[in-house]
């Protein structure tokens, strides 16, 4: 069988290996036009041109933000209870600017993560899957580059403003990971030509490197010379491209800018905006430091700021300017904390029951899913595994839940593994 | 068959310990290599490359033995010498340069997945460790028999092999499915859940090796609990004397409990989901080996305690669960008659100099698989074997064939008989080091040059503390740093200037140009990629770090008279080669257009050829 595998030219190789994990695992390997067509008709499915992720880092504590407990004393008392724009719905002090946008927002108080260190319960946010030493899962962001770019425009459809981290292609390799914009006052590194070159110089200098290459293919041309043809190419339109301009947020008001608020998350999210309108599919913006094993309340008030005014002017413009119907605002950490407060005034991680929340591409607004205790410890009612929030984005956006890629050693995987959309919060 | 043996008597006559096959056998095993690739060839009517010139040998041989291009001196020193025994020279000469050291880091880092920054722990001793048995030119079957059996603690000098666990931390399932895959070419990760769908590892199979490193324990807190408990009587410990808290308290003792600990129990229980006929879940199933030689364990209680290989400082109580499993699996994988080492690291090093695998993939292969040339494969085993797991001596012997010595195949495609070497991308690192080559006189200083490793200092400081001073350390640590100078020595270190890739951290942050040129995430073994993506055009286009003005060439270039010989001095000290005559016409019509030779530089830094390895 091997031998046969080694003769196989890759094309061949991997629809054998399809072929057999289908066979033999029972799989539906691609989904028909039908059951595509299926998926597109139910409600909501596919409104969600773009998706904003917004990823907040460090486990926020669900029961001082989002998760409102009126019998746990300690939280009630040090992060209070606001009354929202969404009757019946309270969120905690720290987020004032959020609470008027919750009659926008599906908030799910349900969530369980499996695992509960960062690295590990970030990995399965972001992948669907949980981390293993043998693979590297591809990041939502893609998936949806290779399942659902906006091939209309030069810049990739997954970005990744600030934050640390893989670039996520996984498996899928470089070509589908995110291009990452480390400052959102820079934009992207390296895009344009030295200051000291004049624009002259500069196409002389890709004249003379293509003569050059001409040369050497004489010698020598093969997929890695052909390859980095095109890359130079794309890189050469990218830094002429009109699109270029999505990353400049200086294009926008000074006053726009402080409404975001002016700080390297503000203007991420400021930034993101700019990318939806260009029509980047998927955008992560990141906010962290939320790790609070000690003295939670000396530091959750101060850093909910930057949050809360970031997260609710991206919700105003994107109402304002009509995009919110089209665009998936995520709200999302990696886990909760317990809901009891430790010995040196921290709260330790706690996965099995923490909140995220969704909003706009046809998110019904002003209600919650799922139920945990009065304390905020345990999950009473609609559990949401991870997957299942995965599953839930990748139905906004219309993606195919069935559709199965494999790992180089012919594994099958999932956008969002073996999750189920949440479709009645549409 | 009779043939062989009379040959390899020839060969290696009375040689036992061969470090250095005498030089007459040497050139014996190479041209036998030679003769077997031939017929190889002959075989299937295919003919080999033609000679490889002068100058794209040199290059070649700098990027695969030392991992960067020639300096413009070197590729000047290697052209003059007109000895016939100049390339078998340069050959033994750049094995032996702290660039080899280097280099094979780079490729054993990516294979070990071995990080800088482990699971709540520092990697710094278990590189240290990796590149140390580089540079003394550890045999590798000891080097991987010292890995799978290692125990103790992290930072002790010397114990840096530890970090083969403590890097997969609370995986030691995905630990395991690694070690089959990078010493046994043996891919059972599918059988890790499930009977594996197309090969023939059963769940079962998975489990029984499994066995083998059960029970085997990484960076296990408060291990001692009596040192913990004294420690925070004799410091200001928080209020209440909740476990969770002490925990974080006590963090800074960490280093005295990081490492591995156990010598394995032997014994493991089948996953809760067990689905087949042959076991219950749950139920407990004894080490065993799917191939080669069966291995038996003695299960009396007294073994593990007794040939445990280390005993932390404040061990009171005997291991009567552990019998020493991992030393028994270390035996059997390292084994000549192990059907898969010796193939899977003969398949390794062949592509590590031929550019394309001896036998098949890396990580996969069936025990029958003998590759395009079995009777080549069947004699490269037994030359390793001969050479007793000599990897530098083994591949040195490549190098100096003439199947090495020829053109490069541009590309493969199906089976290939080795009409020479395989054209490949530079990798991110020897991307790297050839640009820091072009920016500094000597890249290769400092290479693994005696290393202060903090943590290994903390260790030994606090291992000798008594209670009270334990006490006192808990409460400021980083007070306790200052006092000890470590702080002053780390400043030294960030003078140092640019270094190899090899000596910054493993692997590098997301976003730095090695990351961006696909550097090994170190997450999965060979993780490293050589694809082109638009980032790395950005980068080589734009960042004015890699300018003329910025490479210690520029003195040297401005001095030269005419541009004919500016131009001739840039290929040679970029592409490893002298201009041919069309070029030559191209670039002094571009000259004449308006471009400087620092335009030329850039040109010819962004070229294909330079990121090639030809």
């Amino acid at each position: 069988m091997k031998e046969l595998f080694n003769k196989a030219d890759d094309f061949t190789r991997r629809e054998m290996v399809k072929g057999m994990a289908g066979a033999f695992l029972g799989l539906n390997i691609i989904p028909t036009r039908a059951q595509a067509q299926a998926t597109k008709s139910l409600p909501g499915a596919g409104k969600a041109k773009s998706v904003i992720y917004i990823k907040v880092t460090g486990g926020l504590s669900h029961v001082d933000s989002f998760d409102i407990k009126e019998k746990n004393k300690d939280a009630l008392k040090a992060s209070g209870a606001l009354k929202t724009s969404a009757d019946g719905i309270r969120v905690s002090k720290h987020f004032p600017k959020i609470a008027k946008h919750m009659d926008k927002v599906a908030l799910i108080n349900s969530m369980f993560n499996t695992q509960g260190a960062h690295r590990p319960a970030q990995y399965l946010m972001t992948t669907g899957y949980e981390q293993r030493g043998t693979v590297i899962h591809p990041h939502f962001g893609a998936w949806v580059n290779k399942l659902g770019k906006n091939k209309s425009i030069d810049i990739p459809s997954f970005v990744k403003v600030g934050g640390r981290g893989a670039l996520g292609g996984g498996f899928f390799g470089s070509m589908y990971s995110a291009l990452p914009v480390a400052d959102p006052k820079i934009g992207l590194k390296d895009i344009k030509k030295p200051s000291s070159v004049s624009a002259d110089t500069f196409d002389k200098r890709l004249a003379l490197m293509d003569e050059l290459n001409r040369e050497i293919e004489k010698k020598v041309k093969n997929t890695t010379t052909d390859s980095y043809q095109h890359v130079y190419k794309d890189a050469v339109k990218l830094m002429n491209s009109k699109d270029l301009d999505a990353f400049n947020i200086n294009k926008e008001s000074a006053k726009l800018q402080e409404t975001y608020g002016k700080n390297n998350f503000g203007q991420s999210c400021l930034l993101a905006r700019r990318l939806v309108e260009k029509g980047v599919r998927f955008i992560e913006v990141t906010h962290g430091d939320w790790d609070h094993h000690f003295g939670i309340y000396d530091e959750f008030a101060d850093n909910a700021v930057n949050l809360d005014q970031g997260v609710a002017a991206l919700m105003s413009d994107l109402s304002s300017r009509g995009l919110l119907d089209s665009t998936l605002v995520v709200f999302a950490t990696e886990f909760g904390r317990s809901s009891s407060l430790n010995s040196r005034d921290g709260r330790n991680h706690h996965p099995i029951a923490y909140s995220c929340w969704l909003s706009g591409a046809g998110i019904k607004g002003g209600q919650v899913y799922g139920k945990t205790d009065d304390q905020g410890e345990r999950i009473v009612e609609n559990k949401v595994k991870v997957p299942d929030f995965n599953a839930t984005i990748a139905y906004a956006m219309g993606l195919p839940l069935n559709h199965v890629e494999h790992s180089p050693e012919g594994r099958p995987f999932k956008i969002s593994d073996k999750g189920k959309p949440l479709t009645m919060l549409f | 068959m009779y043939n062989k043996v009379l040959l390899l008597l020839i060969l290696f006559g009375g040689v036992l310990y061969a470090e250095k096959l005498p030089k007459e056998s040497e050139q014996k095993v190479i041209s036998y290599i030679d003769k077997l690739v031939a017929q190889g060839l002959a075989s299937k009517k295919l003919r080999a490359n033609s000679r490889v010139s002068d100058e794209v040998f040199l290059k070649r041989v700098y990027l695969d033995i030392v991992g960067r291009i020639p300096t413009l001196s070197e590729y000047e020193s290697f052209m003059s010498d007109t000895s016939p025994e100049r390339r078998t020279k340069l050959i033994d000469e750049l094995h032996e340069s702290p660039g080899y050291i280097s280099h094979s880091f780079n490729y054993w880092a990516g294979a070990l997945r071995a990080k800088s920054s482990l699971n709540k722990s520092s990697g710094a001793n278990y590189l240290h460790f990796i590149k140390t048995s580089i540079a003394e030119n550890k045999p590798y079957d000891k080097f991987v028999h010292e890995l799978i059996s290692s125990e103790g603690n992290m930072y002790k000098e010397g114990n840096g092999a530890v970090g083969y666990y403590v890097r997969d931390h609370q995986m030691p399932l995905d630990n395991l499915a690694n070690t089959m895959q990078l010493f046994l070419a043996t891919s059972m990760v599918c059988a890790q859940c499930h009977d594996h769908p197309y090969k023939k590892w059963s769940q079962m199979d998975f489990y029984q090796l499994a066995a083998f490193t059960n029970g085997t324990q990484t960076n296990t807190q408060g291990t001692d609990q009596k040192i913990s408990s004294m420690a925070l009587k004799n410091s200001k410990k928080p209020k209440s004397g909740k476990q969770s808290s002490n925990n974080q308290f006590l963090k800074p003792l960490r280093v005295l409990f990081q490492g591995v600990y156990n010598s394995g129990t032997g014994k493991i229980n089948l996953p809760p989901d067990y689905d087949y006929d042959d076991a219950k879940p749950n139920q407990e199933v004894k080490a065993g080996v799917p191939f080669g030689k069966p291995v038996r364990i003695d299960y009396d209680s007294k073994n593990g305690a007794k040939k445990r290989v280390f005993t932390f400082k404040f061990d009171k109580g005997g291991y009567p669960n552990n019998v020493n499993s991992r030393k028994y699996f270390a035996d059997w994988i390292v084994s000549p008659e192990n059907p898969m080492f010796t193939k899977t690291i003969v398949n390794r090093l062949w592509k590590r100099v031929m550019g394309i695998e001896l036998v098949g993939e890396l990580t996969d292969m069936k025990e029958s698989e003998m590759g395009p040339n079995p009777k080549l494969t069947q004699f490269l085993i037994t030359v390793m074997k001969k050479l007793k797991y000599d990897q530098k001596e083994f591949m040195k012997l490549i190098y100096k064939t003439q199947v090495y010595q020829r053109m490069a195949t541009k590309e493969v495609k199906g089976k290939y008989y080795f009409n020479g070497p395989v054209v490949k991308r530079m990798s991110a690192e020897q991307i790297y080091d050839s640009l820091l080559s072009l920016k500094i006189a000597n890249p290769d200083r400092d290479i693994n040059a005696p290393q202060y490793i903090e943590v290994n200092f903390v260790y030994r400081a606090v291992s000798k503390m008594s209670y009270k001073e334990l006490g006192k350390y808990l409460e400021d640590p980083k007070a306790f740093n200052v006092i000890h100078g470590s702080s002053k020595s780390s400043k030294k270190k960030n003078k140092k200037g640019p270094m190899r890739a090899s000596e910054l951290k493993s692997p590098t942050d997301i976003g730095s140009m090695l990351r961006t040129f696909g550097q090994s995430s170190r997450e999965i073994i060979d993780d490293s990629s050589l694809e082109a993506n638009i980032p790395q055009a950005l980068t080589m286009m734009n960042d004015d770090d890699f300018a003329l003005k910025r490479s210690s060439l520029a003195k040297r270039i401005n001095s030269e008279q005419s541009l004919s010989k500016k131009i001739e001095t840039l290929f040679k000290a970029i592409l490893c080669r002298k201009p041919t005559s069309s070029e030559m016409d191209i670039l002094k019509r571009y000259s004449a257009k308006g471009l400087k030779i620092e335009d030329i530089y850039w040109s010819l830094i962004n070229s294909h050829e330079f990121k090639l390895r030809m």
